[in-house]
């Protein structure tokens, strides 16, 4: 089945269920408009200079035309530097089905569960700051890392004190050549010597994943494990291979890559208090073709583990405010970890500010480490870089 | 003891008793709703685990905001405040997982609409009038 098919029956599933049942329709949403200036270097956004261009904005609503069962959709555009220019996407729109609380399923455009944030990522009223730990959440996948057209299982189980929650999920992901994926591939590809690279096509198959959250009898305190598995992201990248005889020789680089990836994770809400840390690893498994002046190589195999982690604590204070502290690490290959492009640490203090309701404001500044998360992909960081950098980051948020 | 000190005294143990009574936390359905509702299934609806009724209908939250007795029975049924409550939905309604609890600053209000809506579960107080709505914890 195609997601096309997948998203059609459940546009379907929609429309008939309108027209038959006159069920209440719930309506939510949120807007958010940013801020980032960095001391150094453009990350995320062109930040060296300050930059705006950091804003989202979700529509979702919610309607139980039938018993037990759920139509869920929600309408997203967001724009982080040159990535997703406002192009409005369908986040998710599914049909949910909930036998009983230990099972129920999903088909449509639904939200991938990975570890505390990937579901909730656009959800700024969630979490004390502006910018989620690098490396393991990044905005700039916001469009492919959110979502899959396909199925999931879910339900919820008590074992005595015990309680249990589960999701697993298979389908299909959307990747554009524009996506801020294609932008950290690409410069990972560039480094082999490619000069000129540029990225003529990039698809992926399908995803996979599981999470398994278990709430301990201690109030407040959940851990999870989730395991995550990518089918067969391609890339074939052109560019020109310096030539010490015959100049430049154009050079096409095919890449075949299977990924799989490991999270766990802990979040504590012990009063005003709230602690959280995931550890995460990534293990790419790809094999790469060189092409050079029409004369194709010998498919390379090649495998790489990168992990990433972080932790952080926030309390409420004043009854409207929030302060917190995060560090966070982000290594892109566990057999390289000296030189600064192949890592970024950074050590984040955030306030929160919640002016009413429906209005929240955050502010926060960020020393960083490395510049493994710095995309080329359109110009951005053609220079050198700047291994040690600040950023601070503002957040206004309407939700309603 | 003279006239003006008992009645200091009365006064004095009025206002102590006053003071000590606090509202007891209410947890009302619409008639209509047949399912019973023990503790572990009510904090189960309450914070989205079960989001159906035994009869199928969807349930629909109802609290109030701003009120401390409110805040009480929330902490009382989620072990969370209102606050952690209110992110902990939204975490919920914005993934796609659940409905945002519909907002009532009145408890009048907030009764009228369990009373009109058959899924409808709503937390208020006994001293609020219960006429017409089922309570049931």
């Amino acid at each position: 089945m195609t997601k096309t098919h997948i998203i059609s029956i459940a546009t379907a599933t929609l429309l008939s269920a309108c027209s038959a049942a006159g069920s209440e329709v719930s309506f939510g949403g949120f807007f958010s408009n940013g801020y980032i200036k960095s001391s150094a270097n453009n990350y995320l956004v062109d930040s060296e200079e300050g930059d705006f261009d950091f804003a989202e904005v979700g529509l979702n609503a919610t309607w139980s035309p039938l018993d037990r069962t759920t139509v869920r959709g929600q309408v997203f555009a967001f724009e982080v530097g040159p990535y997703g220019n406002f192009d409005p996407l369908v986040d998710y729109l599914f049909v949910d089905y909930s036998v009983n609380p230990a099972f129920g399923f999903r088909l449509g455009r639904i939200k991938r569960s990975e570890g505390i944030y990937t579901d909730i990522q656009d959800i700024d009223v969630a979490r004390t700051t502006v910018l989620l730990p690098t490396g393991m959440y990044d905005a700039r996948y916001r469009d492919f890392s959110a979502s899959v057209d396909g199925a999931s299982l879910y339900g919820n189980f008590q074992a005595g004190n015990h309680s249990f929650e589960y999701t697993a999920y298979h389908g299909e992901i959307d990747l554009a050549k524009e996506s801020g994926v294609a932008a950290y591939a690409l410069g990972e590809i560039g480094r082999g010597g490619i000069q000129g690279a540029n990225l003529t096509d990039i698809s992926a198959n399908t995803n996979s994943g599981a999470q398994l959250w278990w709430y301990t009898p201690l109030i407040g305190l959940r851990f999870g494990a989730s395991y995550t598995y990518y089918d067969e992201f391609t890339f074939d990248v052109s560019g020109t291979l310096p030539h010490p005889l015959y100049g430049p020789l154009p050079l096409r680089i095919e890449t075949i890559a299977n990924a799989e990836q490991n999270r766990f994770s802990a979040e504590y809400f012990l009063g005003d208090w709230t602690f959280v840390s995931e550890y995460n690893t990534i293990t790419i498994e790809s094999s790469a073709r060189n092409t050079v002046a029409g004369a194709p190589g010998d498919w390379e195999p090649s495998k790489g583990k990168g992990y990433s982690w972080y932790l952080s604590a926030s309390r409420r204070f004043l009854d409207k405010f929030e302060a917190g502290l995060t560090f966070a690490e982000y290594v892109n290959n566990e057999t390289r970890t000296s030189n600064p492009i192949d890592y970024q640490k950074d050590t984040q203090l955030s306030l929160r500010y919640n002016a009413t309701d429906f209005w929240t404001l955050k502010a926060e500044f960020h020393m960083m480490d490395g510049t493994n998360r710095l995309f080329n992909q359109l110009g951005q960081n053609a220079g050198a870089l700047d291994s040690k950098w600040n950023l601070i980051a503002t957040k206004s948020t309407f939700s309603f | 003891m003279n006239a003006p000190i008992k009645s200091l005294v009365a006064a004095g143990i009025a206002f102590v008793s006053a003071s000590m009574i606090h509202a007891a936390p209410a947890v009302v359905v619409n008639p209509e709703n047949a399912d019973s509702v023990d503790a572990d299934i009510l904090s189960a609806y309450l914070i989205g685990k079960r989001k159906f009724w035994e009869s199928g209908g969807e349930v629909i939250i109802a609290v109030l905001k701003d009120d401390a007795d409110a805040n009480g029975a929330l902490q009382q049924f989620t072990k969370m405040d209102d606050s952690r409550f209110k992110s902990h939905w939204q975490r919920l309604a914005f993934s796609g997982r659940g409905t945002m609890p519909k907002q009532f600053s009145d408890p009048a209000a907030l009764l009228a609409f369990v009373k009109v809506n058959k899924g409808a579960i709503g937390l208020v107080t006994d001293t609020a009038d219960l006429s017409g709505v089922k309570k049931v914890n």
